[in-house]
């Protein structure tokens, strides 16, 4: 049996990893599949945005359009990318293994109202997440697989840099900071 | 030797990582400094297009590197964030920008404001 759960996100709606109850479906039914999909989806039109997950008994879950996979998948590519040292001409150092998990973790955290971010390899071996609204208005943070997050933003005049300590959920700091971005 | 605070400074791009081309800027990430806090840019003031870049592709044969783009700042942009121009001439036309904070954080930030006065061009 395979199920279908649908989730809206939208600036108030739940994280994105919140585990869904769905509707079960023999896995030949594709066509009631699309049916009851299209319904969901015309029922939390007017939300901000919308995602779909499908996924089989034993199986990981598929999305359709999910930001987060994007992201994800640029974190991949950023990591065999970067690997090397010397990446950028001047030294750089290459992205180490504990910064590439800790973004994973950092992707998981991150709350259903923001706009994606950037994906840099930072000099120092380091991952960063960009937010860069206008010239003027930029927020920057990293993370180097040592649970702290580093950060810095402009935000039309004011200036805030820092670091804080991260584990598993947002510092509700950085939120602060983003929520100043795009708020 | 003295860097005017009108000069054009211009950090090469070697890395598809340090700019947006779709956003046609300069990231931050250009503009943080190697471990030893000496960034390194060429002082490009009143040469002709073709040179600069030539200078720029100088530098990507040495380092191995092929040239993708460039960010210029003025040198008083150095100054506004509270850096200095240091300008050893090795090779010519080379200086670094010094001056750099300890913590990870302010030079992040600094880094940002550097690459907020840039202007990107791409090869």
């Amino acid at each position: 049996m395979s199920y279908l759960a649908i989730q809206c996100i939208g600036k108030d709606c739940p994280p994105y990893w919140i585990p869904s109850s769905g509707t079960g479906f023999d896995e030949t039914s594709s066509g009631r599949i699309a049916i009851t999909a299209e319904r969901a989806i015309a029922k939390l039109r007017g939300t901000k945005f919308v995602f779909v997950a499908f996924m089989s008994q034993g199986s990981e879950a598929m999305t359709l359009g999910h930001p987060l996979d994007e992201l994800r998948n640029s974190l991949s590519d950023l990591y065999r990318e970067y690997s090397q040292p010397d990446w950028d001409g001047y030294g750089a150092h290459a992205i180490t293994e504990d910064a590439y998990f800790e973004a994973q973790k950092l992707i998981d955290a991150l709350p259903s109202w923001l706009p994606t971010p950037e994906i840099v390899a930072e000099p120092t071996g380091g991952i960063g997440f960009e937010w860069f609204k206008d010239r003027g208005q930029v927020f920057a943070l990293s993370v180097g697989g040592r649970h702290r997050i580093t950060y810095a933003g402009i935000f039309s005049g004011d200036k805030e840099h820092g670091s804080v300590y991260f584990e598993e959920t947002m510092p509700l700091l950085i939120l602060q900071h983003l929520r100043k971005l795009y708020l | 030797m003295i860097v005017e605070p009108h000069e054009n400074l211009s950090r090469y791009l070697f890395s598809k990582n340090n700019f947006s081309q779709a956003k046609h800027i300069v990231r931050y990430t250009a503009f943080m400094p190697p471990p030893d806090k000496r960034l390194s840019v060429f002082r490009t003031l009143d040469l002709p297009e073709a040179t600069v870049w030539a200078i720029g592709d100088d530098v990507g044969r040495q380092r191995n590197k092929t040239l993708l783009g460039r960010g210029d700042i003025k040198a008083v942009a150095v100054h506004e964030v509270g850096l200095a121009i240091d300008p050893n001439d090795v090779p010519p036309r080379h200086a670094n920008i010094i001056g750099w904070p300890d913590d990870d954080s302010a030079i992040k930030l600094t880094a940002i404001e550097l690459a907020q006065r840039a202007e990107l061009s791409l090869k």
